[in-house]
Parts: C-alpha cells; sequence; structure tokens
C-alpha cells in the first residue's frame, strides 16, 4: 500500500466538510464531533432513566416465581415418567 | 517480559474463572437452571453479563482496530450501541421479551419465536441459521483474543488458539447458563477497569482531550492516496458521502452491527433469566455507562493510535500494523502503555473473548439440543441437555478450525456478517412476534426464509467484498459479481434483506390465517 498519500480531492472534500461548523474538542467535522458528544449523552440517558426507575417493574415478581415453580415440578414429574429417574 | 507477573495475573484470574464456573455447575440441577440459569439473575449480574457478552476482543480489537483505519466515524456504531443496544434493546425489546418468554416458558430464543408463532420449523430453522452462521462469529472473537496473546506474548498464534479454545469449552460445557453469567460478571468488571485506565492513558500521553483530536485532525492528509480514491478523508471526519469508503462504514460497519444487535440469540436469551422489569431497568444504567466505556473508548483509542505512531515512528496506523487491521491495537497497547497495563490489558481482552464465546457456544449447543433436537425427537431433560453440550464441543471444534483458516482484516468483518444475518433473519419476526398480535405463522416463516436466503443470495452473488473472495458467482456466471454498478457491489445485504424481510413478515401475515386467539392470549397474559 502506497506510504503517506495526500490527495487533492480528498482536502478539498475535507476542506468543504471543514467548513460546516466550527471545530469542538479538536473535532472539525459537526458529524464527528456531534456523534462524540451524542455518545455521552446517550449513556447518560441510559443513567437517568434507570435512576428513576430503579425501584419499578417488580410487581408480577412474586406471582411469576410462583408459577416457575409449579412449571418446574412438572417437569421434574415428567421427566421422572419419561427417563425413570 | 516479566514472565512471574505474567503468570501470577493469569492464574488468579483462571482460578477465579474456575471458581465461578464451579459455583454456577453447583447450582445448576435441571434443565431451566442450566439454559436461562433459574430466572433469577441479579441486575447487575445480568446487566455485566450482557454487556460482556455484547462487547468481545471483536469489539475492542477488531473494530477498535477498524477505526484506526477509519477514524472517529465509527463513534457512530457506539451510539447505536448505546441507544439500539441498550436504550432500545432493554426497554423496547427486553421487557416484553421476559414477559412472554415466561408466558411461554421458551428457554432458548428460537424456542421463544417457535411458541409465539406456534410453529416447529421456525425454532429449528432459527436452530439452524445460529448454529451454522454462529461459528464464524465465534471464530473471530477467538481470532481477536490469539492476536493479542501472539502480540504480547510472542507465542505462536495456533497454540494460543487451541489452549484459549479448550479452558472456554470446559467451563461452558459444565457450567451452564449461570456458570457463563457469573464469570461474565467478572469479566464485565475487569474490562471496565482496563478500558478505563486505556482512555486516561492514551489522553494524558498525547497532551489531553482536544489537543490529541486537534493532531489527529491535522493528520488529514496523511491518508494514503489508495483510500481517498475510495472516499476516506481524514480521522476526525466522515468519508466523502457515497463513496464505497462511506457505505461500508455506515452500511457495514455501523447499522449493520448497530441494529443486528437487537437480534442476537445470545443476548435475547439474557431477557428472559431475570424475573422482573426492575432488573431490566436498572440494567439499562449499568448497561449504558459500561458500552459507553468498552466501544467509545475502543474507538477513540484505535482513530488516536494514528497520532501516536506518527509522533513516535513517523507512520499511521495501518502502515505499522503491516495493512492488518486487527493488529492495530495489540501494537498500540504494546508501545504505548507500561508493562504491567499490557497484562492487564490482556487480561481484559481474555475476558471479553471468554464472556462472549463462552455464551456463542452455549447458544449453539442449546440450538442443537433444544430447538432441533428436542423438537424433532419430543425428548426433554437430560438427554437434551447432553446434546446440548455435544452440540457446544462441536461448536468450539468448528470456530477453532476456522481460526487456523480465516484470513487477515477479518474480525470485524466476520462479526458485521452474524449480525447482518440475524438482523434481516430474526428481527422482523422477532419484533412482530412482541408487538403486533396480526403477525401470522407464515408471515413469520417468510420473513424469516427470505431475510436468510436474500442476505446469503448477497453475500454470494452482489457484496463484492465477501463474493470475490468466496468465488461461487465466478464459478457459476463468470463474473466477479453480478451487478458492477455503484453502490451495489458495497451496500451491505442487511440494507436490502432486513426491509425486504420485513415487508414480506407483514404482507403475507396480512394475507394468511390469523394466530389462534387462545395462543395469542397465553403469550400477551398479563401485557397491556
Amino acid at each position: 500500500m502506497a506510504l503517506m498519500g495526500g490527495n487533492g480531492v480528498t482536502r478539498k472534500a475535507a476542506k468543504g466538510q471543514h467548513l460546516a461548523g466550527v471545530s469542538v474538542l479538536g473535532i472539525d467535522d459537526p458529524w464527528i464531533w456531534g456523534v462524540y458528544l451524542l455518545c455521552i449523552f446517550s449513556a447518560l440517558l441510559c443513567i437517568i432513566y434507570g435512576a428513576l426507575n430503579w425501584n419499578r417493574g417488580g410487581e408480577q415478581e412474586a406471582a411469576e416465581t410462583k408459577e416457575e415453580a409449579a412449571w418446574e415440578a412438572k417437569e421434574e414429574e415428567m421427566q421422572e415418567k419419561e427417563l425413570g429417574l | 517480559m516479566n514472565l512471574l507477573l505474567l503468570n501470577v495475573i493469569i492464574l488468579v484470574y483462571l482460578l477465579a474463572t474456575l471458581y465461578l464456573g464451579y459455583r454456577g455447575w453447583k447450582s445448576t440441577k435441571d434443565s431451566e437452571g442450566y439454559l436461562v440459569a433459574g430466572r433469577e439473575t441479579h441486575p447487575y449480574i445480568m446487566a455485566m453479563s450482557y454487556g460482556a457478552t455484547f462487547i468481545s476482543t471483536s469489539a475492542i480489537v477488531g473494530f477498535g482496530g477498524t477505526a484506526g483505519l477509519f477514524g472517529m466515524g465509527l463513534l457512530w456504531l457506539t451510539l447505536l450501541n448505546i441507544f439500539v443496544g441498550i436504550f432500545l434493546a432493554f426497554i423496547v425489546y427486553g421487557k416484553r421479551t421476559r414477559k412472554i418468554g415466561h408466558n411461554l416458558n421458551a428457554m432458548t430464543f428460537p424456542e421463544l419465536l417457535g411458541k409465539r408463532f406456534d410453529s416447529k420449523f421456525i425454532q429449528y430453522f432459527s436452530g439452524l441459521v445460529i448454529f451454522f452462521g454462529m461459528p464464524l462469529y465465534a471464530s473471530v472473537v477467538l481470532i481477536g483474543a490469539a492476536r493479542f496473546m501472539e502480540t504480547t506474548l510472542a507465542i505462536d498464534f495456533d497454540v494460543a488458539l487451541l489452549i484459549y479454545s479448550v479452558i472456554i469449552a470446559a467451563y461452558v460445557v459444565w457450567g451452564g447458563l449461570r456458570g457463563v453469567m457469573y464469570t461474565d460478571a467478572m469479566q464485565g468488571t475487569i474490562m471496565f477497569v482496563g478500558m478505563a485506565f486505556l482512555l486516561i492513558m492514551t489522553y494524558t500521553h498525547l497532551g489531553g482531550i482536544t489537543v490529541a483530536h486537534q493532531a489527529l485532525t491535522d493528520m488529514a492528509h496523511l491518508v494514503p492516496a489508495k483510500l481517498a480514491a475510495q472516499g476516506h478523508t481524514g480521522w476526525t471526519s466522515m468519508p466523502t458521502f457515497g463513496s464505497t469508503w462511506w457505505w461500508t462504514l455506515v452500511s457495514t460497519v455501523v447499522m449493520g452491527v448497530g441494529i443486528g444487535v437487537l437480534a442476537m440469540p445470545q443476548l435475547v436469551v439474557r431477557f428472559m433469566t431475570v424475573k422482573s422489569n426492575k432488573e431490566l431497568n436498572r440494567g439499562v444504567l449499568i448497561g449504558g455507562i459500561f458500552i459507553l466505556m468498552m466501544t467509545g473508548v475502543a474507538f477513540v483509542v484505535g482513530a488516536l493510535s494514528n497520532v501516536f505512531f506518527y509522533q513516535t515512528q513517523g507512520n499511521i496506523s495501518l502502515n505499522i500494523a503491516k495493512g492488518n487491521a486487527d493488529s492495530i491495537i495489540p501494537i498500540f497497547i504494546n508501545a504505548a502503555t507500561p508493562e504491567w497495563f499490557v497484562y492487564l490489558f490482556m487480561l481484559t481482552l481474555l475476558a471479553a473473548a471468554m464472556s462472549t464465546s463462552s455464551s456463542q457456544f452455549h447458544a449453539q449447543g442449546s440450538a442443537i439440543g433444544r430447538d432441533i433436537y428436542e423438537s424433532f425427537t419430543k425428548r426433554k431433560g437430560g438427554e437434551s441437555i447432553l446434546v446440548t453440550r455435544i452440540g457446544i464441543l462441536v461448536a468450539v471444534v468448528i470456530a477453532v478450525a476456522l481460526g487456523y483458516m480465516l484470513p487477515e482484516n477479518i474480525i470485524a468483518r466476520g462479526t458485521a456478517i452474524f449480525f447482518g444475518l440475524c438482523a434481516a433473519a430474526f428481527l422482523p419476526m422477532y419484533t412482530c412476534a412482541l408487538y403486533w398480535k396480526g403477525a401470522t405463522r407464515n408471515g413469520a416463516i417468510a420473513g424469516l426464509v427470505t431475510g436468510t436466503l436474500v442476505t446469503v443470495f448477497w453475500y454470494l452473488f452482489i457484496h463484492k467484498a465477501e463474493a470475490v473472495p468466496l468465488g461461487i458467482c465466478k464459478m457459476l456466471l463468470g463474473r466477479d459479481v453480478l451487478i458492477t454498478q455503484m453502490p451495489w457491489p458495497v451496500v451491505d445485504p442487511m440494507m436490502i434483506a432486513l426491509p425486504l424481510s420485513f415487508l414480506i413478515t407483514i404482507v403475507v401475515s396480512m394475507m394468511t390465517k390469523k394466530m389462534n386467539e387462545k395462543t395469542l392470549e397465553e403469550c400477551f397474559k398479563g401485557i397491556k
């Protein structure tokens, strides 16, 4: 592969994008610094959602656990019958 | 190389892994415990396990190296990883998957789909797609770990691959999912610490955040001419819109992997392991931070490796790695960080690879044992666990064999292929299964078959990166690809197969017999 190339067209394209906005954190292309910040914001969104709902959603737990214990007993019974364990 | 330090670190790690695997094995008594960890898992364990499974050496070494090549545009994938892979996956998909999985008493992803649509065909066809598609992904994860060992320890790649696979096979076969999830959570914690150190070290070494980014921005003129001609404009800017480079970045790397995660069997099964939505809500918080620290750090560091190598060796990363992007991260870590960190990072990678590999093998084994064997023989319990264990061993052998055969620069591509296949085959059916009562058995089958076949066809006949090396199009039709006009040879199969599969699922569902009311009632019990 060619070493340090450099290409007129490329530089022009890059320059075109650079004109689109200001440089943020040393990055000129808004598509890149934008996504850099968006990544942090989306992680923050996850943190806020998780914190706000930290204790929600456990309402059906007891009933479901009971139901599953019954299934398990049934399955064990079936196994005993089928495999003679 | 400080052999004593290295051996102590590895020994402690392996002992801890074996201990956790043993604990899992002790508490795994029945089929349900083996397959979905008895559905009672702590949110920290669940979220870290999900995260550690999601993020592998493939993400850190493979895609980190890809960021060394493509630049920070890969951060779009991080955004999707967090927003789609965590936020949407847990809230929109996870909660319903958990509830419907519970209502149907489903143990695997194919079983969930099969029971929801009351179709054995869906269960075993999905099981087959997983069993035959996943080895490629499993294999590139092994390659990622072995490449790092090769560079760090200067040992033979083939030997590293073999030893490593034997350890993983042993603890997945005996531990079941509970063992896998305990060790995953420990591995996730190690990964988090390792990546945090890596980020701080890289930015500190290069003079701070803005200075480091600015230096990378100023290197745009160093892009090799060959890459620039394909649309590469620098490491802190997007490729030229519509160019080969742009299509590969956007359609294969970002969309393929970013969306595919929603329908990954080894991740979906984790939603079925928690007892309530509370764990999923908490998991969103832990998962969001974790993924940012994993892929966010890997991609930023991968891109910045160019600055480091340019300042110290006067060359860009790709040239330092002799054209193999898979080697960029291993070489960078070895060159830029102190020895103790290299060992810690190797452990991080070992952890990342082990957590993902073990879940992959577990998913493949259960595809054979539960989804294919049980579907055909109607035998349950002890026998299917035995078949699952044999299936895992077969999966390991296939993955290792592929590891020896696959070429360089394969990690990111291999991952993208499997993610894309899962998205096209499963996502439409899975989404409809959770949210649309009008979806019918025939609609789901039509979508599943369409997604699978279109993806395979596109790889064999249209997408240049795979069609040319595979050579099937050339053999049958005498030319490299079926359509040469841009942008088709560089458009990822998922971009075509996924919408088409969605469309077919919906249209066929509207035209065919509705699902039995009783089945629907049972599925959606307790869902408002």
